[in-house]
């Protein structure tokens, strides 16, 4: 008797599903394939970062003459070329995580162009050191920059998350983090062409405190929020 | 070409509107689908409730898929994902709620009562199936998806091609016919 209830709710359940499948089916409508996370990115960028270097601008109160005339430095272009390497790659990555069926790993490409830009940072705070000393060297947070920083990364973030919403995240704490990292990294690319050449070291310091505090902030609310829903 | 690859060319025509390709596919994936949530949740009605999720969710998800790349990593993605949040919202309300053998016994009053006899006389399948057949289509699809499905509005809605507004309303009515034709049986 219970074995043949068992089995009169089981067909129950697999008619309900070959129903489903036939609604699903009759009236399908086309579906706009979702372009390659590459598209995706160069979208993103050409999107986002004419805003962050306009915003830059003007919360610095420069032009583009002034920037022109900053990427003559090397040290400075080398850096620039690490944190927008940083910024393309966790881009691409974090819209590949958006994507079922792309690979995995590809987390891992912002990880060479973050460890450039770590390191560049590091450089700059030691040679500053050595010209300074110890008593001078603070790494009092820079108060005054912190609008900035957050101004120059809305676009960027603001726009990965549309790109974002439209896909379907595996890892959502992976994917948030990746983006959280992306946009700040192309945040930072307008704020430091912009910024004065003075307190360049301590305002990068705690842009990057910023920018980690933001990804685990992000991956920590983003990965609940998901889950919740 | 091995089923994947048919999996795979399946739904790029559905992706272009295809229906008859995208219900092979859905069949065809179904036994892959079963397997995925059925290693996390061992009810079986539970688990194909989960499966009914799935596929809402491919549904749902079909514009993610690049034919260039396999298939059934992208299912397997889905299903996973499916599965687990299945498996934290039973968590959560697990956490909430207390199982008690006997309800208690509240007030004395008739009147106080009429929920648990409503939910008593609901719990009559066939009472409810006749009622349920009197109800019009789109009233009956309404509560079908909503109440019996236990699907969500907008899965409800993907289903059954109604507007959310829509649906709500014939819940709505649905439900309050439903009522009157179970309390009319029951006197």
């Amino acid at each position: 008797m219970t074995k043949t209830l068992r089995m009169t709710t089981q067909m129950t359940v697999d008619m309900k599903t070959d129903n489903l499948i036939a609604q699903l089916a009759g009236g399908l409508e086309p579906v706009k394939r979702m372009s390659h996370p590459g598209v995706r990115m160069l979208g993103w960028i050409a999107l986002a970062l004419p805003v962050s270097l306009f915003l830059g601008a003007m919360l610095e109160d420069q032009n583009i003459l002034f920037a022109l005339e900053r990427i003559q430095d090397p040290s400075l272009l080398t850096e620039l070329i690490a944190i927008f390497a940083t910024a393309l790659t966790a881009g691409y990555a974090a819209l590949c995580c958006a994507q079922p069926g792309r690979s995995t790993k590809a987390w891992m490409l912002p990880v060479f162009p973050f460890i450039a830009w770590l390191y560049l940072i590091g450089e700059n705070c030691l040679s500053l050191y050595e010209q300074i000393g110890p008593d001078q060297f603070s790494f009092a947070p820079i108060w005054a920059c912190f609008p900035a920083i957050a101004t120059t990364g809305f676009a960027p973030a603001l726009v990965m998350v549309i790109l974002l919403r439209r896909g379907v995240l595996g890892q959502p704490t992976i994917s948030a983090a990746l983006a959280a990292l992306a946009a700040a990294a192309l945040g930072a690319v307008g704020l430091r062409l912009y910024h004065e050449p003075d307190a360049t070291v301590m305002l990068l310091m705690w842009e990057l405190i910023a920018t980690i505090t933001l990804m685990a902030l992000t991956s920590l609310v983003f990965g609940y929020i998901y889950r919740r829903g | 070409m091995d089923d994947e690859d048919s999996w795979s060319e399946w739904m790029a025509q559905a992706q272009n509107g295809d229906g008859q390709a995208y219900q092979s596919l859905l069949l065809a994936i179904l036994p892959r689908v079963r397997a995925i949530v059925g290693r996390r949740v061992s009810d079986p009605t539970r688990a194909e409730d989960v499966v009914q999720e799935v596929l809402l969710s491919v549904h749902k998800n079909r514009h993610t898929y690049d034919p260039k790349l396999k298939f059934a990593p992208w299912l397997h993605i889905i299903a996973q994902r499916r599965t687990l949040d299945y498996l934290r919202k039973i968590y959560r309300q697990g956490a909430r709620e207390v199982l008690v053998d006997e309800y208690p016994e509240t007030f004395m009053v008739d009147g106080a009562n009429t929920i648990e006899d409503e939910a008593l006389a609901f719990d009559d399948i066939d009472r409810l199936k006749a009622a349920m057949d009197k109800l019009p289509p789109g009233q009956r699809r309404a509560v079908d998806l909503l109440k019996l499905q236990e699907m969500s509005l907008k899965e409800a809605s993907a289903a059954s091609g109604m507007t959310v507004a829509s649906l709500k309303v014939s819940m709505h009515r649905g439900l309050k016919a439903l009522r009157a034709e179970m309390a009319e049986e029951g006197e």
